[in-house]
């Protein structure tokens, strides 16, 4: 076994270890595709082993679904809660799995998982379980951990801690007025509240390639990890007559396709279009994506287009519509949080802007669009965004009592910029 | 320069006028006096209450810094260098250097712990159930991030000058004082980065001369490009350049969204042309913002046109 | 939005603002009571001077010659409080009101305030003052004062949430109304926002604007050189010769232009046809008006400055259902604040130009279900993909396809029964379809008390020592030298003292309000 897998296989049994034991909670610091899924199934297949039941709270349906495939796919008996809208996704197992909106009709199912939102209709004195996993534990709030915590005993949160932080639509200020912040992460949350938990970070990233994961690791993590995949096990093969931008992704895992600077309105066609013929490009070409497994063609669902806004959405979606062009995810951050693609196209939060925006430099937002391929990500932008950067006043309010965020947004854009430096490349 | 000033710098990285303006460490007395803006200052009430709390409170730091620091001391001790070990000092005018600008502060407080000393900083802004104004503490945040700053660059370890320093506000309606741990780091790093570019901002010449008044020193700062924008109100020169930005007819007048959807068009009066579809936008980024000015002008004309458009589900027209 | 920026540049362009919204979206009261006022810089509990009442032609005034005494400053607020009292006694008539209980299917009768009161103040900055001044009132012993720090204390309270209009600020009323061509920070002086909205005769907004800087600011803070030539001459005259006229004389000049100004913001939105939604926004107020009531009247009021626990967290999913409801509602009863999704592209205007009630798909279950189609012909292409929802009212749709002129829609929800098509629209029919549909309301789902995560597992370690917490500004507190004397950071710095380092005007002057604005 490699040394990577050898440090990843001990913190598993870490985890494992101190889910049997003692601890009230426990949270398990995952870096991107550090393997969370899979740990997650793992550890419910070990517990309904030794005869629990796993309740699991995710964090958005999709996710939901994700799992439950996965779960079922393993052999467990799985059952889903859901809300009355919910449909099942195309390929749902509805032999294996049983549904309902109501805990009573999963009667007899091992694992139940649901999002938090749908478990938060579930009283506690209906049913109580000694311990509960929560997946995606920094994408969910307090505010939701508030509503579910009295259903478990004790706790497994999992989660990325470089995702987007808890939104709401209310005032920030009005917030901020109450004595407690309920948009902390409910991993955060639960650590301010109990700062004995364990916290057991998982070292490697088996999804990111070699040469992007220091990156990602140095630009917006506080714990470092590594990749998993060795510099000869994955590669992107693509005819002769590839875009740069896509040749030199392909090369060095990153690529930063720099359009003429300008300030542009947030749907910048330009930008719709670059990202469009790129799409296009990769789809219509013969690409193969080369991994242990063996050499593949690269498919439509391998291809992701990471935007910031749902009007860029929109744009690149029917841009590629224009272009026949079908079956690639275009999505907001927060939405291909949790996902994985081959070769996944970024659309910098910053591009074409005057001014930067607190909105525009969360660093989970751009760790998100940068730490979700496995092959390799074209980040496309607007020259012009260092200047945006060296502009932006250092006027955020502060609130008494709270501690600065451990990653700082405007830091981690500046030192992501820094080190795609070597990789960019200037569009006509 | 007091600390207040050199943390301007952060205020406006991206305007070379204000960056300029406290290069060339200008005059603010002058230059206010130099394009007539009002006399800033401090209300003699608030200066009455700001001594009767500094006082208070510096009565009562030995306690404060106990608590929450860990650190167990008498009363402070004055200093005329960086003190080594536990206790509270008092450093009064020292002379410090931040990159290479002149740092003096008043007076600095530090409390060591031994191994670290931490900045204490007292303000008579009030702190109400642990609540304090987010826009005054992010001003004193931003200060004692110069004052940590010119310390590590005079300490012989900078490792030992923490970022983290005791706030002392006065509680509620009173003035029994309050303290509060800030950490600073955040400001420092922006900080650092600021004078670095700071470093590379080339003083026009006619800056490069001491104690400018008047129209010269107006004619000298107007030759320095400005960028007008939200924050802009709590500048030195604010009332000076809005009357540019008027006179200009910038679309930044009326405010960073503007700017932003504006782009490359300079002129309210270019952008409204677009809008209206009375001038061909040139290129694809004007294009661009052309688009957009005119579907918000073809919805405003909509909406104030009165329409029979129904929006409510309702049948027939509103 | 670029709406917004549109109508900033046609006023920037005009020189005079423009209008942002054609209804009326905050409830005015028939009879508000208008606030505004001083306080000592920097202390917010030490009032100088404060205009009140609902008369706009005698309004009182309440002026404290030396505001850090405390007996004088308990006088003068004790007339306030027993105004205030006055006021709100006109609130007391109810009515009986059919509400459903419980899970939503049981009725019931209740008693609600047929009217509340509603407080007007010129500025943000006052409207925060508003809330400590009642906070301070109520750690005081009289019953009068702190009963009224009770009644200010629930008006504050509403201030944040969005679509009441039990707390409202002259500034907030014209900013949701009207554009400027200024800088929006510039939008709350109230002074300058009126000179944009009505420039006096042969005058740009321009000009106006810098006028009205000229003027006192609106308070609750003064100006630092109003404070030294006006106010402390004034203050001196009264404490030393105990002759208030000149602090009378120098208190009316400096409030008048704010008292005029909050009356004419008024005046201004009075002018607008009230949004449909309005009226079922203030009924939330007088429910909240009617249970504030019962509390005092049972003497169970109570405040937290900052709520914890369980009700921060009930504060938050309040605010996030009022934010997204206020937002659908105004749009829908305004055409110029559906106009913003319109410039957005998120919403669709055009004509029902051919329709297909009959349409059916099969569903999942392998049934035949009925999804009418809709094509409107719009102005412009839409640029947003297939599978964007869009609402007509209560019927959701989903695009299947556009061209340069043309949206083809399938309706999924709301008019997707038989009985229920005859809530289509009508062929050739004018329609804008929404971004959003009928709001629904989710109950909180919270519980009674906090879940183990997110309480603490240990004792929570001792608050700071409270007892002198009355260490108040009072005179009787402190030392006499320290009042008396005006140290100057630059001479004070004697034996025992630590000045601050700087020459800050904290809370010299009001955060809203630019510098410059004088």
């Amino acid at each position: 076994m490699s040394s990577a897998g050898a440090r990843h296989e001990a913190a598993i049994e870490e985890v494992w270890d101190r889910v049997r034991g003692t601890d009230r909670a426990v949270v398990v610091d995952s870096p991107p595709g550090a393997g969370k899924s899979t740990l997650v199934r793992e550890l419910a297949k070990r517990l309904v082993a030794v005869g629990e039941h796993v309740p699991i709270v995710v964090q958005t349906n999709d996710q939901a679904d994700d799992l439950v495939i996965a779960l079922a796919g393993a052999g467990l008996s799985t059952g889903r809660l859901h809300g009355q809208d919910w449909t099942p996704p195309a390929g749902w197992p509805r032999q294996r799995v049983r549904t309902g909106t109501k805990l009573g009709e999963l009667g007899g199912c091992d694992v139940i998982v649901g999002t938090a939102a749908k478990w938060a209709f579930v009283k506690a004195d209906e049913r109580t379980w000694p311990l509960g996993v929560i997946d995606e534990a920094y994408q969910m709030s307090a505010a939701a951990l508030v509503r579910v915590g009295h259903l478990f005993d004790r706790l497994l949160l999992v989660g990325d801690p470089g995702q987007l932080a808890p939104f709401t639509v209310a005032d920030e200020h009005s917030v901020r007025s109450l004595a407690t912040w309920p948009l902390d992460t409910a991993a955060g949350t639960l650590l301010r509240h109990h700062p004995d938990t364990p916290v057991i970070p998982l070292p490697v990233s088996w999804r990111l390639a070699p040469h992007t994961a220091p990156v990602i690791s140095d630009a917006f993590y506080t714990r470092a990890f590594t990749a998993g995949a060795a510099p000869t096990d994955r590669r992107l093969e693509l005819a002769s007559l590839a875009h740069p931008a896509l040749a030199h992704a392909a090369e060095h895992g990153w690529a930063l396709l720099e359009l003429p600077a300008a300030h542009v309105p947030r749907t910048d066609p330009a930008l719709v279009a670059t990202l469009a013929d790129l799409v296009h490009q990769l789809v219509t070409a013969e690409v193969s994506t080369v991994d242990p497994s063996g050499p593949r063609p690269l498919s439509r669902a391998d291809v992701a287009v990471g935007v910031v806004h749902r009007d860029q959405k929109a744009h690149v979606e029917a841009a590629l519509q224009r272009r026949g062009v079908t079956g690639v995810t275009v999505d907001t951050a927060n939405r291909l949080q949790g996902r994985q693609y081959e070769v996944v196209l970024a659309w910098h939060p910053l591009s074409g802007r005057r001014d930067a925006s607190a909105f525009h430099l969360e660093a989970g937002r751009l760790c998100v669009l940068a730490s979700r391929h496995r092959q390799a990500c074209v980040v496309v932008s607007r020259a012009g965004v260092e200047e945006q950067l060296h502009a932006y006043p250092a006027a955020e309010p502060v609130w008494l009592g709270t501690d600065p965020p451990q990653v700082d947004g405007w830091e981690a854009n500046r030192a992501f910029l820094e080190r795609l430096n070597p990789h960019r490349i200037t569009a006509h | 320069m007091d600390p207040r000033r050199i943390a301007g710098l952060l205020d406006a990285p991206g305007c070379r006028r204000r960056q300029v303006l406290d290069a060339a460490q200008v005059d603010l007395g002058l230059l206010a006096e130099a394009i007539g803006a009002p006399p800033g200052g401090q209300s003699p009430y608030a200066r009455e209450r700001d001594g009767t709390f500094t006082h208070l409170a510096t009565a009562r730091l030995p306690e404060l810094v106990g608590r929450h620091l860990g650190i167990d001391c008498d009363g402070a001790v004055e200093t005329s260098e960086l003190p080594v070990g536990a206790g509270l000092w008092v450093w009064r005018s020292p002379k410090l250097r931040l990159g290479g600008l002149p740092v003096t502060p008043e007076q600095i407080v530090l409390a060591g712990d031994g191994k670290l000393l931490h900045p204490v900083e007292i303000r008579s802004y009030a702190c109400l159930d642990g609540h304090a104004d987010p826009t005054k503490v992010a001003g004193t945040a931003r200060e004692l991030a110069v004052v940590v700053a010119a310390l590590r660059q005079a300490a012989p370890v900078p490792e030992r000058v923490s970022g983290r320093c005791l706030l002392v506000l006065p509680r509620n309606f009173g003035l029994a004082p309050v303290g509060t741990l800030l950490d600073v780091a955040p400001q420092v790093r922006r900080l650092s980065w600021s004078l670095a570019q700071l470093d590379a901002v080339d003083l026009p010449s006619a800056l490069r001369l001491p104690q400018l008044a008047g129209d010269t020193l107006v004619s000298a700062l107007t030759e320095v490009e400005a960028r007008f924008g939200d924050g802009c109100p709590s500048c030195p020169m604010y009332t000076h350049c809005r009357q540019d930005a008027e006179r200009s007819g910038t679309v930044a007048r009326a405010g960073g969204a503007a700017a932003n959807l504006c782009g490359p068009v300079g002129t309210a009066v270019h952008a409204l042309a677009l809008a209206h579809g009375e001038r061909t936008p040139s290129g694809e980024a004007e294009q661009a913002i052309s688009d957009e000015l005119a579907r918000a002008a073809a919805a405003y004309g909509w909406a104030v046109g009165g329409s029979g458009f129904a929006v409510d589900g309702k049948r027939g027209a509103r | 939005m670029s709406l917004d920026v549109y109508q900033r540049l046609l006023a920037l362009s005009q020189g005079r603002a423009v209008p942002a919204a054609s209804r009326a979206h905050r409830h005015l009261s028939p009879r508000p009571w208008l606030l505004t006022g001083y306080h000592l810089a920097g202390e917010p509990s030490a009032p100088v001077a404060i205009r009140y009442g609902s008369f706009r032609d005698s309004p009182k005034l309440l002026t404290v010659a030396e505001p850090r005494d405390r007996a004088l400053r308990f006088a003068a607020l004790g007339g306030l409080a027993r105004d205030l009292a006055t006021y709100l006694s006109r609130y007391t008539v109810t009515e009986p009101v059919v509400r459903a209980t419980g899970n939503g299917r049981e009725l019931d009768v209740d008693q609600c305030c047929v009217d509340a009161p509603q407080l007007v103040v010129p500025n943000e900055a006052t409207a925060h003052w508003v809330g400590l001044l009642g906070q301070y009132l109520r750690t005081l012993d009289d019953p009068v004062l702190a009963a009224a720090g009770a009644h200010l204390g629930w008006i504050a309270s509403r201030r944040h949430l969005p679509g009441s209009s039990v707390l409202l600020t002259a500034t907030d009323l014209l900013t949701t109304h009207w554009r400027t061509g200024q800088l929006p920070t510039e939008d709350g002086h109230l002074g300058r926002l009126l000179a944009w909205i009505e420039p006096p005769a042969g005058s740009d907004a321009w000009q106006a604007a810098r006028d009205a800087e000229a003027m006192p600011p609106a308070g609750p803070a003064s100006d630092p050189s109003w404070d030294q030539v006006v106010l402390r001459p004034a203050l001196e005259r009264a404490k030393e010769q105990g002759d208030v006229r000149r602090l009378k004389l120098a208190a009316a000049e400096v409030l008048d232009g704010a008292w005029r100004d909050t009356w004419a913001a008024i005046d201004l939105v009075r002018m607008l046809p009230p949004g449909e939604h309005v009226a079922k926004r203030w009924e939330s107020d007088r429910w909240s008006w009617t249970r504030h009531r019962e509390r005092v009247l049972a003497g169970t009021v109570s405040f937290s400055a900052r709520l914890s626990d369980v009700p921060a967290y009930r504060f938050l999913h309040e605010l996030e259902t009022r934010t997204a409801a206020l937002e659908r509602q105004m749009a829908l009863d305004d055409p110029l604040v559906m106009a913003r999704y319109l410039a957005t592209g998120e919403a669709v205007a055009g004509v029902v130009i051919k329709r297909d009630p009959e349409h059916t798909v099969v569903n999942s279950g392998g049934r035949s279900v009925l999804r009418p189609l809709l094509w409107v012909r719009t102005p412009a292409a839409f640029d947003r993909p297939a599978g964007t929802e869009l609402w007509w009212g209560k019927v959701g749709m989903v695009v299947r396809g556009s061209t340069d002129d043309t949206v083809e829609l399938m309706v999924t929800s709301g008019a997707v029964t038989r009985p229920k098509l005859g809530l289509l629209p009508d062929a050739d029919a004018e329609v804008v379809l929404a971004p959003f549909g009928p709001l629904q309301y989710f109950p909180d789902n919270l519980p009674d008390e906090l879940p183990w995560p997110t309480r603490s597992s240990r004792p929570q370690a001792a608050p700071e020592p409270e007892q002198d917490d009355d260490l108040d500004t009072d005179l009787a507190a402190l030392a006499p030298q320290t009042v008396a004397s005006s140290p100057d950071p630059g001479d004070t710095a004697g034996a025992g003292r630590v000045p601050g380092h700087r020459a800050a005007p904290d809370g010299a002057v009001a955060p809203t309000e630019p510098r410059g604005a004088r």
